[in-house]
């Protein structure tokens, strides 16, 4: 198997056996990252000189009997909002342009701690909000990638590297990763540090993966979860041992919540998620329906209040200073976010939490909720990113979510399966997905990949 | 209890705040979004909260 294909997982494992040179691994992503790059458009950076450095230490301590961690010698992909340092971190925005961190984004160091290899940053739209990336979706070309963590969708989808950050306020890891035919995971909120990660809106960021596999999604978590001092929102709450638990899989209870979710989808995605519903069942999975709440319509409208608000005061400096480098979408952002009154802000956030309280009685009923990923395949086009509606209410909420491929449809572009769970019930989750995906065996992989 | 503000209503305090804050512009764009940002605000204050629904920053 070409090593560009290799999983996380299997990368580490034959790094440590001494069967694969971290030194060959990176040499052959950047060999196909060099024959992809042109059309997809993934990496607003390569460290090459960097990675090859990284992975020429790693092969030595290796031979040295020395392992820093379970990333030992494996590259990851970093969106370009997390700060690296040395490394530029432009966060998609011109007045970023140029602007090198001087410490690493807790994420990156815990990653590094593991001894990953951070190969580059990402393309994200700016200030991982609406105005697109130059990203291109491996599936096809001619189809947006998603966003905001475009770049790491691609670079996932398109087998440039194992594994890649992103970040979600809305739906900026999830839909990419359904877009671009990979795993994303957006764990509770507070499960991840953010420190050292541009915001966007303090009450609603979330750091997230995108991987191929449900195992490297749970061993990335594995790395990056777990308490920061630097981060007021980081929960102080215990980290299990999340790829053991993704071994005690059995047939999960499932609740579909249609709603919104079967209302906006398309046909063709509904009539999918009646098969695979049936598939599922047919495997042994207990599934019922889950009503939606009353309160969750006017969540998405307290949803887009609580972010507004946040990036105008996230950016009310910046803006000033420099507002004719903002993009439209950002910028019109930004501007309503500076008229919403304080009390209907104070409000959205009661909203939210009214909104916890009544899901709270479905989600202890079942293991996950399961809806699909999105309305609908990526759609055509690079001048947006798509639609967030079915990602957002996870987001809000602040619960896990999880998506990975399913399907393909009639346009040969994937679609995505999601799941979502209770607060910091991640180990459950994951080993909900990991069992879904053994029985769904989606293999399909973009055709540029393959030739 | 529901407020008694309209969608109206909140158009035209938002039309105020961005005359104030934006300066002023007629543009379809900026009605279309005080528009929305009306329409979201009036969703907001119809929805019912009770007294234990309290801001929380953790879930």
């Amino acid at each position: 198997m070409p090593a560009h294909f290799l999983s996380l997982v299997e990368s580490a494992r034959q790094i440590r056996a001494g069967t694969l040179s971290p030194v060959d691994l990176v040499a052959a992503l950047l060999a196909w990252i060099d024959t992809l790059e042109p059309q997809l458009q993934a990496w607003v950076t390569l460290d090459r000189a960097g990675a090859m450095e990284s992975a020429r230490r790693c092969a030595a301590e290796v031979q040295r009997g020395q392992i820093r961690g379970p990333l030992h010698g494996v590259p990851v992909g970093i969106k370009d909002i997390f700060f690296t340092a040395g490394m530029r971190t432009t966060c998609g925005s011109q007045i970023f342009a140029d602007y090198v961190p001087d410490y690493d984004a807790t994420t990156v160091a815990r990653l590094k701690e593991a001894g990953a290899i951070i190969l580059g940053k990402t393309h994200t739209t700016e200030f991982a909000t609406l105005d697109p990336a130059p990203t291109h979706n491996p599936w096809h070309l001619e189809h947006t990638p998603g966003g905001s963590s475009s770049g790491s969708g691609a670079a996932v989808g398109a087998c440039m590297v194992a594994g890649a950050l992103g970040s979600q306020t809305a739906g900026s890891v999830l839909r990419p990763a359904a877009y671009c035919g990979t795993v994303g995971l957006k764990p509770t909120f507070g499960r991840i540090s953010r420190y050292g990660v541009f915001p966007l809106s303090w009450r609603l960021d979330h750091i997230g993966v995108l991987t191929r596999t449900v195992e490297d999604a749970a061993l990335l978590l594995q790395v990056l979860a777990g308490h920061d001092s630097h981060d007021s929102s980081s929960a102080a709450v215990p980290v299990p041992d999340y790829l053991a638990e993704l071994e005690t899989c059995t047939a999960p209870r499932l609740g579909v919540m249609r709603g919104v979710f079967f209302e906006r989808a398309e046909p063709e995605v509904r009539q999918r998620m009646d098969e695979l519903l049936a598939r599922l069942r047919q495997a042994g999975a207990q599934i019922c329906d889950i009503p939606q709440p009353e309160s969750f319509a006017v969540g998405y409208a307290a949803h887009r209040i609580i972010m507004r608000v946040e990036a105008a005061a996230v950016h009310e400096d910046l803006f000033q200073r420099h507002r004719d480098k903002y993009r439209p979408h950002i910028r019109s952002f930004i501007e309503s976010g500076m008229l919403i009154p304080s009390v209907q802000y104070v409000r959205a956030q009661r909203l939210r939490r009214r909104l916890q309280r009544e899901m709270e009685p479905h989600l202890a009923q079942v293991d996950a909720v399961l809806t699909p990923t999105t309305p609908a395949p990526a759609p055509h086009g690079l001048h947006a990113t798509g639609d967030p509606v079915f990602q957002t209410p996870w987001t809000f909420l602040g619960i896990p979510a999880l998506t990975l491929p399913c399907d393909i449809a009639e346009n040969g572009l994937p679609l995505g399966l999601q799941l979502a769970s209770a607060p910091f019930t991640e180990a459950r989750l994951l080993a909900v997905a990991r069992w879904c995906e053994c029985t769904l065996a989606f293999t399909a992989r973009p055709k540029l990949v393959q030739d | 209890m529901a407020s008694a503000r309209s969608q109206d209503d909140f158009f035209h305090l938002l039309q105020d705040i961005a005359r104030q804050t934006l300066g002023p512009d007629t543009s379809e764009a900026r009605q279309a979004l005080l528009q929305q940002t009306a329409e979201e605000l009036w969703q907001v204050t119809q929805a019912p909260v009770q007294a234990e629904d309290e801001p929380a920053l953790l879930p």
